[in-house]
């Protein structure tokens, strides 16, 4: 039952009746009024004809509009009032014979009358719950198809456009409502080589022409402004009973964000994997040193163990700063913590940022450094001390930083025959980072002084 | 009996320890290194030390050009010059090296080196 069968005037009383649900007592006293006007007026101008005719419409009224209690009210009231009009006082039981058969006739065919019509108010109330509920679903689905964080669209299977979603239109930078099939082409999707889609190629497409199904493919976007947008595309076609395409459904998703959080992890994992075996490089350049230089195995693996620590000490500084810039104040006083200083080790400079190279470098020729001051020089008696300080200097290519490790009131060290494992280091040391590095024996101490360019230093 | 003359090898490292330990490990071989921390010093050097016949470069360095752009200038001064590069971090192609020039990955034996320098210098004497 659709509005349109129904004449408006009447859906508007059905409407209305409906809505204002009016108290029994008003209903009844209605029906009454109504029945006894129709009465009088059948007496006075129908006479005696058709008595009980002119109460088919009232009742029908009744039933419709006020609902079957109230009709089959009306159905009893106008016999009622029919046989009192038609009735005759003479009459031994005031109507006669076959007056109380029409009568009886009249109730029963025009109480069916009433009970149809109330049938026919309630199939209406129910009509019109049902266009409530789907009016009401059908905004709950317009709202969740309008503000979908994804973007949405419905084509018929002309290739028209039936719904698109306004996040559509934002992930394409364009409105591509109007047209017919063609208008695929406005959304302007590329290959990775930077080719065009053929018409053929959207899956938007493929779904109307060919039923086939995609789900979730790497979709990339040329907007309007030049920039390009990774998304999935996902497009379903629809079928109607006969099995033929009626439609499709197309979900464009928005990946852009997530693809460059893969694409960072890629960055970073290479990077990592790069730190590892320049790690692993200077752990096998430690290990073949230390082998060489040691007198006896027990040597070795004490050299060997050492060293290891004061490296893992200071990748433990650059993994406290995200293996970034550190400071070299905190590298040099990392290096040298286990050194027994007992106030005897003075350490100042001022603030530098060292990358992750120098830092383990600083810190390997430091631990070489503190462990022969330890065994030969001036930590090896009391009265010995250790002065490491730093400054920052201009030179015509740029700034450098001036490190010294000075030794003082320590017994006198005399240089050994052979270059160890520490000269070495601290000989490549000075190079490697873009400057100098000087290494003597002084009496009064042993010196190492070395420049580095403070951009080289920051070097990962 | 005069000595043979030692091949001499141009190293160019930026990390000591890796440098110290190549160049520590090409001597024990019986070669005279030269060292070089980017690659315009390794340049520089090349044009002191006329009679360097290996070179053996890493390619992650600072500075302008990396090891295997350091190659490719150094195949054109010297097309007779064994290179030699090596890396952490990427597997360099064969493609991008120049003629002649070899791959070695990270961490990679000393004697190792120091034997293919010696096969690389051999075979272009």
């Amino acid at each position: 039952m659709t509005d349109t069968d129904m004449s408006p005037l009447l859906d508007r009383l059905l409407s209305w009746s409906l809505e204002r649900s009016l108290s029994a007592w008003i209903r009844y006293s209605i029906t009454t009024v109504v029945i006894i006007a129709v009465g009088l007026f059948r007496m006075l101008i129908v006479g005696s004809i058709v008595p009980w005719l002119l109460f088919i419409p009232v009742v029908l009224t009744a039933g419709l509009l006020l609902g079957r209690g109230t009709g089959i009210y009306a159905t009893l009231l106008s016999a009622a009032v029919a046989g009192l009009s038609i009735g005759d006082p003479a009459e031994q039981f005031w109507l006669t014979g076959p007056q109380w058969i029409g009568t009886t006739l009249f109730v029963l065919v025009v109480s069916g009358v009433a009970i149809l019509a109330a049938e026919l108010r309630a199939v209406f109330a129910r009509a019109q719950r049902l266009g409530i509920a789907k009016g009401a679903a059908e905004a709950s689905l317009n709202a969740v198809f309008e503000n979908a964080p994804v973007g949405l669209s419905l084509a018929a299977a002309s290739g028209k456009s039936v719904l698109i979603n306004e996040q559509m239109r934002r992930l394409l930078g364009r409105d591509i409502s109007q047209g017919g099939i063609d208008r695929y082409l406005g959304v302007n999707a590329i290959h990775d080589d930077g080719s065009s889609y053929t018409l053929g190629e959207y899956p938007q497409v493929d779904a109307i022409r060919h039923g086939v199904e995609t789900h979730a493919a790497p979709f990339l976007i040329e907007r309007p402004d030049s920039s390009r947008l990774r998304t999935e595309i996902s497009s379903v076609p629809l079928y109607g009973r006969d099995g033929a395409v009626t439609g499709a459904v197309s979900v464009i998703v928005d990946v852009e964000e997530r693809e460059r959080a893969v694409d960072h992890q890629t960055l970073l994992i290479g990077e990592l994997a790069h730190r590892m075996k320049n790690t692993m490089a200077m752990v096998q350049a430690i290990v073949h040193q230390s082998l060489r230089s040691a007198g006896t195995l027990a040597e070795a693996r004490e050299s060997v163990i050492s060293r290891f620590e004061a490296l893992v000490r200071a990748q433990d500084l650059l993994t406290s700063a995200d293996w970034r810039l550190t400071n070299l104040d905190a590298v040099v006083r990392g290096a040298l913590e286990t050194v027994n200083g007992d106030g005897r080790l003075l350490i100042a400079g001022c603030p530098v940022e060292v990358g992750a190279r120098a830092a383990m470098s600083f810190t390997l020729v430091l631990h070489e450094l503190a462990t022969n001051a330890l065994k030969y020089g001036a930590l090896s008696i009391p009265t010995g001390r250790v002065e490491v300080r730093w400054r920052e200097e201009g030179t015509e290519t740029g700034r450098s930083v001036v490190f010294t490790w000075q030794e003082l009131g320590g017994p006198v060290v005399l240089p050994p025959s052979r270059k160890g494992f520490g000269t070495r280091l601290i000989d490549s040391m000075g190079r490697g980072f873009g400057g100098q590095s000087e290494f003597q024996y002084d009496p009064t101490g042993v010196r190492w002084q070395a420049s580095a360019d403070t951009e080289r230093l920051k070097t990962t | 009996m005069p000595d043979r003359k030692k091949t001499v090898v141009l190293v160019v490292e930026d990390e000591p320890l890796i440098l110290m330990d190549a160049m520590q490990s090409l001597e024990d071989a019986g070669f005279d290194v030269i060292d070089a921390y980017d690659s315009e010093h390794a340049l520089m050097r090349l044009s002191e030390r006329p009679d360097i016949d290996a070179v053996f470069t890493d390619v992650n360095m600072p500075g302008r050009f990396d090891g295997v752009q350091l190659a490719r200038m150094v195949s054109e001064r010297r097309p007779d010059m064994v290179i030699l590069v090596t890396s952490g971090a990427i597997k360099v192609q064969r493609a991008d090296l120049p003629e002649g020039g070899q791959f070695i990955p990270k961490p990679y034996r000393g004697e190792h080196v120091a034997r293919l320098i010696e096969e690389l210098v051999g075979a272009g004497a």
